[in-house]
């Protein structure tokens, strides 16, 4: 007898949950999927490199489509947004360059407008996130693609904290650096696979890893106690691929997680051809690093 | 004249019946028999005289308290109505003014009021929450109730520190004649109560609720039901000793507890991706009532109580974490006095005091827990924004009132004054920065709160209602942060106004329409300027108003059927700030339509209820754009609330059966089946990651609550 046939008296017939499917992983059309900045970190005024990865743009030829803006307008605390509303405006964005990659330096102002530096008057200094970050808004609009922002991590100073502890932290603490890619491997039943023969319809186990440097600890002023702490970063991984089929879009160990490696798995497409891979391995303070990987599917 | 429930026969034709609050709709004929008062707001079963023809009947009491616009139903009553799972305080529910609050909430939404704006009350003492959460049961066990009633607004100068409405729960007289005690146990939770007189003087009642739909639910592997809507575990006791002292002298000793907690986790394989929330609530009350009638007809009522809140919501979205706690020392003093004044006037004077003494604990994100008017779409993360705070606050309310019951003829004139005195402390004005020292904040203020009602009896079948005054309320302990909030708030204010129309179609059938506007002024909102001032994250700019018609139809028992049909057209508004749009309030339902029915066939009662309510506001989402860091999309939003979810509807049925095993033994078996129909009423929007579509989440499909209920 079945738990159903004991207590007959609570039924529930149907599903609440609406049918949306989550195939956030599958890439059809252009689309911007990560940026990486070079340093990660430095204070504002400081000539950076970004470079974005940009999955199926319509057309490379003209580099200058791509195109770079930062964003002068904050958030009102009350919004859950990353960006103000008006980072989509025209009026409060600020040409930064075009193409792929390119160089700038961020607004020398980002730490009064999106930081802890307030002006005189009684301002409300900004907040920062749960890894004690402030971050500059960076607008990419390539052709086709939804408008994306890049959030790059400046270095301010500690604000709201006694003299001692702000000068603790300012010796303590390291700006962030990018993390690896270490390698990317492909597993079939076990046994390796090799990017240029993968049988169609085959599940891929793929496992990316990095080393146990890139999850860097850092110094982060915790408010309740009103003194400085170590805190390590989380690293995540999302993955994307133009055909098969992803378990999930994206994966990682949270920051009491030592291991270096985190995995998914990708069923090959039923029909041969070359299927596009990318991986971005994000770690909690803003850093990246991708890695694009073309695989042949075989019958 | 107006009295509690006393029924007089006569062997005649001549028969009167008085209601609390009402008039006697037949005036009896003479008779030389004299009943003594009730105790002040003391209500009883129905109590009957017989008397014989032409013999005069004087009755002497005071009248009880009643609002204007109050609905007031018995609790064996309430118990019968479809949808209450046979728990008499969740008739409320059905009665009109009352919004249906999103599903798998335990909020109540009164005439277009925020649900922290109502005030609840047990025997004039407050508690914080009058369901456990998700509404699935009230906090109070029905065993205890005399009766409950529900005041949209406009209500009397004896109650405040709201703008909303006013909910009452008035607990009984325990039975004087021997031991009783009541099983109960459904899907839902299981209850037991028990009563006995202990000697001549003394009675003492005891009760308890456990809840276990988690695990029913988790033993019938319903699909998909706690995906979206968390189930609590919950409890709640009651204990009341009764001691009668001298004649038509009594005092009460009342405990009252309750919990509850709920948990949900959304795990993933990637951390920034896992969810999880877990809350919990208590709270307990100790109060003493002690009411005296004296041999003029004036009483006494004195409830001092003291009580403590608990409550504590913990979420986590990745590793941004959104923590409240809070832990209240509560504590309250009403005392009333009423009596005569020449024979046209009832005069009440009293004083209602309260305090709370908060110690709060915030982590995390700025923008959780939400906020009426905060911006959102099902599943979206709160903004990356975090900081901590920990504060104390005090809150204390003293006022004194009056009021004058004033019978003219066919006009009843109830004019009120209430003061409202608050003294609103905050530990920190600033937030914390090192070590420096903390500086409170502390305010005092006054609101001067006149009120009115009156009564006009047309004829013997017509009378016109109005109700008006100003109200008041102070400002959450949870909104004095100096970092999440601003310690500096003071009290919210609103101006209620009614006006209606009672019409006696027969005995039993009255039908009452009734108008009414609300207006709201220094409503506590969120500062929206992307610079805000240091500790003011809130402002206290906001306005609203909210109005609108409600018809209700009514039934009194007859023949073995009761039920109602109450139709409300309304609309509630908000302006954040002054140069701000106007926008819908979040909980606005402009339609509210529920028919209520019951019929009993000798030991078969059938009931039934239908409710159609229209879709709560939303705001639609636009577009899209992509937060690389985070991996994850970012909802573009279109006009603020402007578009609606689906208009709800269910229909709920009851059946139950009595037998009778002895002369004193009951057993009452009842089913009911919520949403009998298993239309799929949409309960939230929800998109796809990306924003491209959108999907509808539905409510609970037809569920079955089972039980049955043994009565000594």
């Amino acid at each position: 007898m079945t738990h159903r046939a004991v207590l007959p008296i609570v039924l529930a017939l149907s599903a609440c949950k609406p049918n949306l499917s989550e195939d956030d992983w599958l890439i059809t059309s252009a689309r911007v999927l990560a940026v990486k900045s070079e340093p990660a970190e430095a204070k504002p005024g400081t000539p950076l490199t970004f470079t974005a990865l940009i999955a199926n743009p319509p057309d490379m030829s003209d580099a200058s489509t791509i195109t770079w803006q930062f964003c002068t307008a904050p958030k009102p605390p009350t919004e859950n947004n990353v960006v103000s509303a008006a980072c989509l405006d025209a009026s409060s964005l600020v040409d930064a360059g075009s193409g792929v990659s390119i160089v700038a330096a961020t607004p020398s102002n980002a730490c009064s407008l999106f930081g802890p530096n307030t002006p005189p008057g009684g301002v409300r200094p900004r907040d920062p996130d749960e890894t004690g970050g402030y971050y500059q808004p960076l607008r990419i609009d390539a052709p086709d693609a939804v408008p994306a922002f890049h959030l790059e991590r400046v270095l301010c100073n500690l604000a709201d904290a006694s003299f001692d502890v702000a000068t603790e932290f300012g010796k303590d603490y390291i700006p962030n650096a990018n993390p690896r890619i270490g390698t990317i491997a492909a597993t079939i039943g076990g046994n390796p696979g090799s990017p240029s023969g993968i049988p169609r319809g085959a599940r891929v186990e793929l496992e990316a890893s990095w080393t146990a440097a890139d999850a860097e600890s850092y110094a982060y002023y915790d408010r309740s106690s009103q003194t400085i702490i170590t805190k390590r970063e989380s690293m995540r991984v999302a993955w994307y691929v133009s055909s098969g089929r992803l378990d999930t879009e994206s994966t990682g160990r949270d920051e009491n997680d030592l291991s270096t490696v985190t995995s998914n798995v990708w069923t090959a497409p039923s029909t041969p051809g070359t299927t596009k891979l990318w991986v971005v391995l994000r770690d909690s303070r803003g850093g990246a690093d991708f890695s694009t990987y073309e695989v042949a599917v075989v019958p | 004249m107006a009295l509690p429930a006393v029924s007089i026969f006569a062997p005649s034709a001549a028969h009167g019946q008085a209601e609390a609050g009402g008039h006697l709709s037949q005036e009896p004929e003479s008779s030389n028999s004299e009943l003594q008062p009730l105790a002040s707001g003391q209500m009883s079963p129905a109590r009957e005289v017989s008397a014989a023809p032409s013999t005069e009947i004087i009755v002497r009491g005071l009248r009880p308290r009643h609002d204007a616009f109050e609905e007031k139903l018995s609790v064996e009553q309430a118990r019968e109505v479809s949808g209450t799972q046979g728990d008499p305080v969740k008739i409320i529910e059905s009665l009109p003014g009352f919004a249906r609050a999103p599903f798998g909430s335990d909020q109540l939404i009164l005439w277009g009021a925020a649900p922290e704006d109502t005030r609840l009350y047990v025997d004039g003492v407050e508690i914080p929450r009058l369901f456990h959460g998700s509404g699935i049961r009230s906090t109070f066990n029905g065993e205890l109730l005399q009766s409950v009633a529900l005041t949209p607004g406009a209500y009397g100068a004896d109650y405040g520190r709201g703008i909303g409405g006013l909910v009452r729960l008035d607990t009984r007289e325990l039975p004087e004649d021997r031991a009783h005690a009541t099983v109960d146990a459904s899907t839902l939770d299981g209850s037991a109560f028990v009563s006995a007189p202990v000697g001549e003087r003394i009675r003492v009642a005891l009760a308890a609720r456990y809840g276990w739909l988690d695990r029913t639910l988790a033993a019938v592997n319903a699909p998909n039901v706690t995906d979206y809507f968390a189930i609590p575990r919950y409890q709640d006791y009651q204990a009341k000793v009764q001691l009668k002292l001298r004649n038509r002298e009594s005092l009460d000793l009342v405990m009252l507890a309750s919990t509850d907690a709920l948990s949900q986790n959304v795990l993933n394989v990637d951390p920034a991706r896992n969810r999880s929330l877990a809350t919990s609530n208590a709270f307990e009350r100790v109060y003493l009532r002690y009411r005296r009638t004296l041999d003029d007809g004036s009483s006494v009522d004195v409830v001092p109580w003291i009580g403590h809140d608990e409550s504590h919501y913990n979420a986590h979205f990745g590793s941004n974490p959104a923590d409240l706690d809070q832990s209240s020392l509560r504590w309250g003093l009403r005392a009333e006095h009423r009596s005569h004044v020449e024979s046209v006037a009832t005069l009440a004077m009293g004083i209602d005091m309260a305090g709370t003494r908060a110690r709060l604990l915030r982590d995390g994100s700025l923008t959780i827990p939400a906020r009426e008017g905060d911006i959102t779409v099902f599943g979206q993360p709160p903004g990356d924004d975090t900081n901590t705070d920990t504060w104390t606050a005090l809150v204390l309310n003293v006022a004194p009132y009056a009021s004058l019951d004033f019978d003219w003829g066919p006009l009843t004139l109830t004019p009120g004054l209430r003061f409202d005195g608050y003294l609103l402390e905050a530990s920190r004005s600033t937030p914390r920065v090192g070590q420096t020292p903390s500086i409170g904040q502390s305010t005092l203020r006054a609101e001067f709160e006149p009120r009115v009602s009156a009564r006009l009896r047309l004829s013997d079948h017509v009378a016109v209602l109005a109700a008006a005054g100003l109200y008041s309320q102070p400002p959450s302990p949870q909104d004095l942060s100096a970092v999440f909030g601003t310690p500096t708030l003071g009290p919210e204010t609103a101006t209620h106004a009614t006006l209606g129309e009672s019409i006696s179609v027969t005995d039993s059938l009255s039908a009452v329409v009734s108008g009414f506007y609300r207006s709201m002024n220094h409503l506590v909102a969120r500062d929206s300027n992307t610079t805000p001032k240091l500790a003011t994250a809130l402002l206290q700019s906001g306005t609203g108003r909210s109005y609108g018609v409600q018809i209700m139809l009514r039934q009194r028992p007859w023949n073995g059927f009761f039920g109602w049909i109450a139709y409300t057209i309304s609309r509630s508004e908000r302006r954040d700030s002054p140069g701000s749009n106007v926008r819908l309030f979040d909980y606005d339902e402009p339609r509210i339509l529920t028919a209520v029915g019951s019929k009993e066939f000798g030991s078969w009662k059938f009931g039934l209820r239908f409710r159609y309510t229209s879709g709560a506001p939303c705001t639609p989402v636009m577009g899209a754009f992509y937060d690389e860091k985070d991996d994850s999309y970012q909802p573009i939003f279109g006009a603020h609330n402007s578009i609606r979810l689906p208009a709800f509807w269910q229909i709920d049925a009851r059946v139950d059966r009595s037998f009778m095993l002895s002369d004193d033994t009951r057993l009452v078996v009842y089913l009911e089946a919520l949403n009998v129909t298993n239309h799929a009423n949409g309960e939230e929007y929800s998109y796809s990651p990306d924003y491209t579509r959108r999907g509808t989440i539905t409510g609970l499909p037809i569920v079955g609550v089972a039980g049955a209920r043994l009565e000594l």
